[in-house]
């Protein structure tokens, strides 16, 4: 079945007999790019699963409320993104540790060939991203792996373009030093 | 995709450039024909859960916590009233009190001799007492009871 509008997908969900109907059409429609987008931030499966289930049950509380004008896409990746920092900053609460115990915890992912399928250079690109801070991260995962517009992506982390293109530029040239860097190093992981 | 913006970007980043971009991260097989389903779950539980509280809430613990509020209410005047009133009762009798030029001048006995004598306004008042209003007086200001009699 091919994918339904925003328009034909909230006028199913507005009719209380096709209302579950509608809202399962629209996980299937999204669950995909939205997985991706929370999988590259958590890295952890089931937690990501966590995180997905409780982006889609917000969304369920709230579609009631959501103005048409605006794109479904971007107002789910806002609760995605949202509920990706909230869980990042319960974890930083529970580990009581420095940030890199966290990036450890985060990249522990990447050394399990059942969680992660990428060769030797995808795992260095993924470790240099789990390097970047929490919004960074997202910022630059929104725009390279998502392609995202800028636009969109100040609609979805309520920050303005002008401040979200520094924090991408700056993002990539970071990326790029531990790239060279792993790379002059050969096989050994960024330090 | 937004890959004009990307490539902007991505020409002074030549080695990030280089690596394909994948998406390395293995979803277990059959995620996503279940993950709707567990959305679905998710739903049906979280209002059974809403439903139980709000029956909890409409059975006995409704009346119970209206009862209690009612209570703290009704303890809470309780403690703070007469305080409230004494403190005020206070502040204005502090304010009433007796200047000083008038309490330097007057003398009680003049007070005294002043309300003897025959005021109009205090013609009017009818000072007569029963016998038990004068016994009461006489107990309430613990007069001497042999003055009393050598008065009468």
């Amino acid at each position: 079945m091919s994918d339904l509008s925003d328009a034909e997908l909230l006028a199913l969900f507005r009719k209380e007999e096709s209302r579950h109907y509608a809202f399962n059409l629209l996980v299937r429609q999204y669950q995909k790019r939205l997985y991706s987008f929370i999988r590259r931030t958590i890295t952890d499966h089931d937690e990501t699963q966590d995180v997905l289930q409780n982006t889609f049950i917000k969304a369920w509380n709230g579609l009631d409320k959501f103005r048409a004008d605006a794109q479904l896409y971007s107002w789910l990746y806002r609760i995605a993104h949202n509920e990706c920092l909230n869980h990042l900053r319960k974890m930083k609460r529970g580990i009581f540790v420095h940030s890199d115990t966290v990036i450890e915890r985060l990249t522990t992912t990447l050394d399990s060939s059942e969680h992660f399928s990428g060769d030797m250079i995808q795992k260095k690109l993924q470790r240099a991203v789990m390097r970047l801070p929490d919004k960074q991260r997202a910022v630059f995962n929104m725009k390279y792996f998502d392609g995202l517009k800028y636009e969109q992506m100040s609609t979805v982390t309520g920050t303005s373009v002008g401040a979200l293109k520094s924090s991408y530029h700056i993002a990539v040239k970071k990326i790029e030093a531990w790239v060279t860097t792993d790379q002059t190093k050969g096989p050994q992981e960024p330090s | 995709m937004d890959t004009l913006d990307n490539n902007d970007e991505l020409r002074s980043a030549p080695n990030l450039r280089a690596i394909p971009k994948a998406d390395p991260f293995v979803v277990p097989d059959g995620f996503f024909e279940r993950f709707p389903h567990l959305v679905q779950q998710r739903i049906v539980e979280d209002r059974a859960r809403s439903a139980n509280w709000s029956w909890n809430l409409s059975g006995w613990l409704r009346p119970a916590i209206g009862a209690l509020a009612l209570l703290a209410v009704v303890a809470l005047a309780w403690v703070l009233w007469p305080k409230a009133e004494g403190d005020v009762l206070d502040q204005q009798l502090a304010s009433y009190g007796t200047p000083d030029h008038v309490s330097d001048e007057l003398d009680a006995e003049d007070v005294y001799t002043a309300l003897s004598t025959n005021d109009p306004l205090l013609a009017e008042v009818d000072l007569t007492m029963t016998d038990a209003e004068l016994a009461e007086y006489v107990e309430q200001e613990e007069l001497p009871l042999d003055l009393l009699i050598e008065e009468l």
